[in-house]
């Protein structure tokens, strides 16, 4: 029987299930306190996440505006869109009227969708190339959620709720 | 890759290889106790493949770096049983949720613009849609809190 570490999943007998996570790098791994040691390379990788984010949440915006059926979903993701700002080190507040969403409900759905998944892929090819471990796995991560986002949007253009 | 910047890592693709191994071992429990057809079965086979493809690639790598593969268990104590689909899809999320650290940790490991740091970012995606997949909520930081 296995006596593998915490940090995996199928333990010897008694082992806890769902303890604190230490990384291959001996680290807490933590989103919320932010990416440190941005350094000037990677900040400029954080920026263009902070753009994406800006644009998902005010196209986010626009659709619960539109298509008020859509809030008790889009809520939730754009919170979470909201948390990876905090983490990226960026004010969570929107400014200004959201853009208006296509009128008709499934097109501004595959909209997002669509804009969730070019997000998703470029958070994957920017995390190949920050400097700082910290930073990578922050974008790593928020292009799993990104990805998340996606599935979650198919859903609900499947629902046609 | 030179020596140096190896060395950290490889105990983390040892790390990331031994939780594939249970991820193996996980989805064939749930594929035996459920049997053949499906669509519980038929998503654990998927990702079965998924799992044994990446173990193979994390070995083959390891093998690469002067490094011997960590080899599998005899067995696993599975932190649930697996009786139904329900139980089984449980697990599942839990397999692939280990794995998201898992790769989130590689990420953060792996030097930038490595074959191991791309590995673990695109498998980490897939640890977390995959999740979704078996019924797990979205979160906003999959593999790392």
């Amino acid at each position: 029987m296995s006596s593998l570490s915490r940090r995996t999943f199928l333990g010897a007998a008694g082992a806890v299930v769902g303890a604190a996570v230490v990384g291959c790098d001996g680290s807490s791994p933590t989103a919320r306190s932010g990416p440190a040691g941005t350094g000037a390379p990677d900040a400029e990788l954080v920026a263009a996440a902070v753009t994406t984010h800006r644009a998902l949440l005010a196209s986010y915006g626009g659709i619960v505006r539109a298509h008020p059926s859509t809030r008790p979903e889009v809520e939730v993701l754009m919170d979470q869109l909201g948390e990876h700002l905090s983490a990226l080190g960026a004010p969570t507040h929107q400014s200004g009227r959201p853009p208006p969403a296509r009128r008709r409900r499934p097109e501004a759905l595959t909209a997002l969708r669509d804009a969730e998944a070019g997000a998703s892929a470029d958070r994957v090819a920017d995390s190949r190339f920050a400097e700082s471990g910290d930073v990578a796995r922050v974008l790593a991560s928020v292009a799993a959620c990104h990805a998340q986002h996606v599935d979650v949007l198919d859903d609900l253009l499947r629902a046609g709720r | 890759m030179r020596r140096e910047e190896s060395a950290p890592l490889l105990p983390c693709l040892q790390e990331v290889l031994a939780g594939e191994h249970a991820a193996l071992y996980a989805y064939s429990v749930i594929g035996g106790r459920l049997g053949p057809g499906g669509s519980t079965a038929t998503r654990a086979v998927a990702a079965y493949d998924v799992h044994r493809t990446r173990r193979d690639r994390l070995a083959r790598r390891l093998h690469d770096l002067g490094e011997r593969p960590v080899a599998a268990e005899p067995g696993y104590a599975l932190p649930l049983p697996v009786q139904d689909a329900t139980s089984a899809a449980a697990l599942a999320q839990q397999v692939e949720d280990r794995c998201a650290v898992l790769y989130a940790s590689l990420v953060a490991t792996a030097p930038a613009s490595t074959v191991e740091r791309s590995l673990g970012s695109t498998s980490l995606v897939d640890a977390a849609t995959r999740g979704l997949d078996w019924g797990a909520p979205a979160t906003a930081f999959p593999g790392v809190s």
